[in-house]
Protein backbone atom coordinates (compact mmCIF):
# COMPACT_ATOMS: atom_id res chain seq x y z
CA UNK A 1 0.00 0.00 0.00
CA UNK A 2 1.25 3.07 -1.20
CA UNK A 3 1.28 6.22 1.68
CA UNK A 4 0.97 9.51 -0.23
CA UNK A 5 2.97 12.42 1.19
CA UNK A 6 1.58 14.91 -1.08
CA UNK A 7 -0.23 16.99 1.68
CA UNK A 8 1.80 17.06 4.37
CA UNK A 9 4.68 18.05 2.03
CA UNK A 10 2.63 21.16 0.50
CA UNK A 11 1.50 22.17 3.89
CA UNK A 12 5.32 22.55 4.80
CA UNK A 13 6.34 24.30 1.62
CA UNK A 14 2.95 26.70 2.44
CA UNK A 15 5.00 27.77 5.63
CA UNK A 16 8.23 27.87 4.28
CA UNK A 17 6.47 30.12 0.96
CA UNK A 18 4.91 32.07 3.35
CA UNK A 19 8.28 33.62 5.28
CA UNK A 20 10.13 33.52 2.08
CA UNK A 21 7.48 36.04 0.75
CA UNK A 22 7.60 38.22 4.04
CA UNK A 23 11.23 38.63 3.78
CA UNK A 24 11.48 39.20 0.24
CA UNK A 25 8.83 41.51 1.26
CA UNK A 26 10.87 43.37 4.04
CA UNK A 27 13.94 43.45 2.00
CA UNK A 28 12.01 44.74 -0.98
CA UNK A 29 10.57 47.29 0.71
CA UNK A 30 14.06 48.42 2.22
CA UNK A 31 15.77 48.30 -0.89
CA UNK A 32 13.04 50.93 -2.11
CA UNK A 33 12.58 53.23 0.50
CA UNK A 34 15.27 55.87 0.69
CA UNK A 35 16.64 56.35 4.29
CA UNK A 36 16.30 59.70 6.11
CA UNK A 37 19.82 61.70 6.03
CA UNK A 38 19.47 62.17 9.73
CA UNK A 39 20.07 58.59 10.91
CA UNK A 40 16.35 58.11 12.06
CA UNK A 41 12.44 58.62 10.90
CA UNK A 42 12.70 56.35 7.95
CA UNK A 43 9.80 54.45 9.54
CA UNK A 44 7.65 57.75 9.42
CA UNK A 45 7.09 57.89 5.33
CA UNK A 46 5.29 54.42 6.35
CA UNK A 47 2.60 56.44 8.11
CA UNK A 48 4.08 55.62 11.58
CA UNK A 49 4.17 57.81 14.21
CA UNK A 50 8.07 59.30 15.24
CA UNK A 51 9.95 57.82 17.93
CA UNK A 52 8.09 58.80 21.41
CA UNK A 53 11.11 58.77 23.84
CA UNK A 54 12.64 61.00 20.89
CA UNK A 55 10.42 63.75 20.71
CA UNK A 56 9.78 63.49 24.36
CA UNK A 57 13.90 63.31 25.25
CA UNK A 58 16.04 63.57 22.71
CA UNK A 59 17.67 60.20 22.86
CA UNK A 60 16.77 57.58 20.66
CA UNK A 61 15.22 54.65 21.45
CA UNK A 62 16.77 50.88 21.00
CA UNK A 63 15.29 50.49 18.05
CA UNK A 64 15.78 54.27 16.35
CA UNK A 65 17.42 54.31 13.03
CA UNK A 66 16.37 50.59 12.26
CA UNK A 67 14.61 51.14 9.62
CA UNK A 68 17.31 53.65 7.85
CA UNK A 69 19.89 51.05 9.02
CA UNK A 70 17.69 47.96 7.11
CA UNK A 71 17.80 50.97 4.32
CA UNK A 72 20.97 51.37 4.10
CA UNK A 73 21.89 47.76 4.16
CA UNK A 74 19.30 46.54 1.33
CA UNK A 75 21.60 49.19 -0.79
CA UNK A 76 24.87 47.87 0.43
CA UNK A 77 26.23 50.82 2.47
CA UNK A 78 27.08 48.28 5.01
CA UNK A 79 29.16 50.60 7.19
CA UNK A 80 26.29 53.44 7.13
CA UNK A 81 23.86 50.94 7.79
CA UNK A 82 25.64 49.21 11.17
CA UNK A 83 26.58 53.13 12.19
CA UNK A 84 22.58 53.83 12.20
CA UNK A 85 22.03 50.98 14.27
CA UNK A 86 23.91 47.49 14.92
CA UNK A 87 21.32 45.79 16.58
CA UNK A 88 19.49 46.26 13.86
CA UNK A 89 21.95 45.17 11.15
CA UNK A 90 22.17 42.00 13.43
CA UNK A 91 18.24 41.29 12.43
CA UNK A 92 18.84 42.32 9.26
CA UNK A 93 21.66 39.54 8.91
CA UNK A 94 19.88 36.90 10.71
CA UNK A 95 16.73 37.72 8.37
CA UNK A 96 18.89 36.45 5.87
CA UNK A 97 19.73 33.72 7.08
CA UNK A 98 16.33 32.44 7.93
CA UNK A 99 15.48 33.83 4.28
CA UNK A 100 18.02 31.15 2.93
CA UNK A 101 17.13 28.62 5.60
CA UNK A 102 13.68 28.82 3.84
CA UNK A 103 14.78 29.25 0.71
CA UNK A 104 16.30 25.82 1.20
CA UNK A 105 13.65 24.08 2.86
CA UNK A 106 11.02 25.16 0.09
CA UNK A 107 12.99 23.71 -2.47
CA UNK A 108 13.97 20.41 -1.08
CA UNK A 109 10.70 20.58 0.79
CA UNK A 110 12.02 19.98 4.02
CA UNK A 111 10.19 21.29 7.31
CA UNK A 112 10.91 24.46 8.52
CA UNK A 113 12.11 23.99 11.84
CA UNK A 114 10.40 26.87 13.53
CA UNK A 115 10.29 25.29 17.04
CA UNK A 116 14.43 25.42 16.76
CA UNK A 117 14.59 28.83 15.76
CA UNK A 118 12.54 29.86 18.53
CA UNK A 119 13.94 27.79 20.67
CA UNK A 120 17.70 29.83 19.88
CA UNK A 121 16.17 32.53 20.26
CA UNK A 122 15.17 31.71 23.68
CA UNK A 123 18.66 30.30 25.10
CA UNK A 124 20.44 33.67 23.75
CA UNK A 125 17.86 35.69 24.79
CA UNK A 126 20.40 37.29 27.08
CA UNK A 127 23.30 37.54 24.66
CA UNK A 128 20.16 39.52 22.41
CA UNK A 129 19.04 41.83 25.20
CA UNK A 130 23.30 42.31 26.05
CA UNK A 131 23.38 43.37 22.18
CA UNK A 132 20.53 45.49 22.31
CA UNK A 133 21.60 47.28 25.04
CA UNK A 134 25.31 47.89 23.59
CA UNK A 135 23.78 48.87 19.94
CA UNK A 136 21.39 51.74 22.34
CA UNK A 137 24.74 53.02 24.23
CA UNK A 138 26.29 53.31 20.66
CA UNK A 139 23.51 55.24 19.02
CA UNK A 140 22.93 57.57 21.85
CA UNK A 141 26.67 58.27 21.53
CA UNK A 142 26.21 58.57 17.44
CA UNK A 143 23.62 61.23 18.07
CA UNK A 144 25.54 63.12 20.90
CA UNK A 145 28.36 62.99 18.05
CA UNK A 146 30.78 61.63 20.76
CA UNK A 147 31.01 58.76 17.71
CA UNK B 1 4.52 30.72 66.98
CA UNK B 2 2.38 27.39 67.64
CA UNK B 3 1.63 26.36 71.19
CA UNK B 4 0.77 21.98 71.24
CA UNK B 5 0.41 20.40 74.89
CA UNK B 6 3.97 22.28 75.95
CA UNK B 7 5.79 22.19 72.74
CA UNK B 8 6.78 25.15 71.18
CA UNK B 9 7.19 25.35 67.25
CA UNK B 10 7.83 28.51 65.26
CA UNK B 11 6.12 28.38 61.59
CA UNK B 12 8.14 30.05 59.72
CA UNK B 13 6.81 31.06 56.39
CA UNK B 14 9.02 32.46 53.63
CA UNK B 15 7.33 35.24 51.30
CA UNK B 16 8.36 34.02 47.53
CA UNK B 17 9.19 36.59 45.50
CA UNK B 18 8.84 37.73 41.76
CA UNK B 19 12.40 36.78 39.89
CA UNK B 20 14.13 39.15 38.33
CA UNK B 21 13.29 38.23 34.56
CA UNK B 22 9.30 38.74 35.81
CA UNK B 23 9.77 41.91 36.70
CA UNK B 24 11.72 42.78 33.78
CA UNK B 25 9.15 41.49 31.30
CA UNK B 26 6.29 44.00 33.04
CA UNK B 27 8.87 46.85 32.43
CA UNK B 28 9.52 46.52 29.07
CA UNK B 29 6.07 45.78 28.26
CA UNK B 30 5.36 49.26 30.00
CA UNK B 31 7.90 50.47 28.19
CA UNK B 32 6.58 48.98 24.80
CA UNK B 33 3.25 50.33 25.54
CA UNK B 34 4.67 53.94 26.09
CA UNK B 35 7.59 54.94 23.80
CA UNK B 36 9.25 52.18 22.18
CA UNK B 37 6.87 49.42 20.53
CA UNK B 38 9.44 46.98 18.84
CA UNK B 39 10.30 46.21 22.86
CA UNK B 40 7.19 43.80 22.73
CA UNK B 41 8.77 41.61 21.22
CA UNK B 42 11.52 41.25 24.08
CA UNK B 43 8.45 41.56 26.09
CA UNK B 44 6.83 38.49 24.44
CA UNK B 45 9.80 36.32 24.53
CA UNK B 46 11.46 36.88 27.95
CA UNK B 47 7.53 36.12 29.32
CA UNK B 48 6.85 32.95 27.44
CA UNK B 49 10.66 31.83 28.85
CA UNK B 50 9.75 32.84 32.31
CA UNK B 51 6.59 31.05 32.43
CA UNK B 52 7.66 28.12 30.76
CA UNK B 53 10.29 28.33 34.08
CA UNK B 54 7.75 29.09 36.27
CA UNK B 55 5.64 25.93 34.70
CA UNK B 56 9.27 23.65 35.52
CA UNK B 57 9.38 25.00 39.23
CA UNK B 58 12.78 26.44 37.89
CA UNK B 59 11.23 30.18 38.51
CA UNK B 60 9.81 31.55 42.07
CA UNK B 61 4.96 31.16 40.96
CA UNK B 62 4.77 34.95 42.59
CA UNK B 63 6.23 36.34 39.61
CA UNK B 64 3.49 34.53 37.42
CA UNK B 65 1.03 37.28 37.04
CA UNK B 66 3.89 39.33 36.73
CA UNK B 67 5.24 37.72 33.81
CA UNK B 68 1.88 36.98 32.09
CA UNK B 69 0.59 41.19 32.25
CA UNK B 70 3.60 41.77 30.79
CA UNK B 71 3.75 39.03 28.06
CA UNK B 72 0.19 39.92 27.28
CA UNK B 73 1.10 43.67 26.62
CA UNK B 74 4.18 42.84 24.72
CA UNK B 75 1.56 40.51 22.64
CA UNK B 76 -0.81 43.37 21.79
CA UNK B 77 1.74 45.63 21.14
CA UNK B 78 4.07 43.70 18.61
CA UNK B 79 1.16 42.20 16.91
CA UNK B 80 -0.48 46.33 16.46
CA UNK B 81 2.95 47.13 15.56
CA UNK B 82 3.51 44.72 12.84
CA UNK B 83 0.10 45.24 11.64
CA UNK B 84 0.72 48.88 11.41
CA UNK B 85 3.63 48.43 9.73
CA UNK B 86 2.62 45.65 6.99
CA UNK B 87 -0.60 48.70 6.51
CA UNK B 88 1.99 51.29 5.88
CA UNK B 89 4.04 49.62 3.74
CA UNK B 90 1.58 48.49 1.85
CA UNK B 91 -0.05 51.97 1.79
CA UNK B 92 3.53 53.65 0.81
CA UNK B 93 3.78 51.17 -2.34
CA UNK B 94 0.14 51.98 -3.82
CA UNK B 95 1.11 55.58 -3.42
CA UNK B 96 4.37 55.24 -5.35
CA UNK B 97 2.95 53.47 -7.38
CA UNK B 98 -0.13 55.89 -8.33
CA UNK B 99 2.64 58.49 -8.10
CA UNK B 100 4.42 56.81 -10.91
CA UNK B 101 1.42 56.58 -13.02
CA UNK B 102 0.14 59.92 -12.66
CA UNK B 103 4.07 61.27 -13.30
CA UNK B 104 4.48 58.78 -16.64
CA UNK B 105 0.30 58.25 -17.65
Amino acid sequence: MKTVKTGVKSEVRIISFGIVCCLFFVYMVSFIVSPSPEGIGTHVKFFLPPCALYKLTGLPCPFCGATTSFSLLAKGEFLKGFKANPFAALIFTSGILVFVYSLVCLAAGKVFKLDSIISLIKRGKWFIISALCISWVYKVLVMMRIF
Amino acid sequence: MVEDAGKTEVVVTREEKASGTAITVLVLGIISLVCCAPLGIAAWILGATELSDIKKGKAPKAGEGIAKAGMIIGIIITVLMVLATILGMIVWIVLIGIGNICRYG
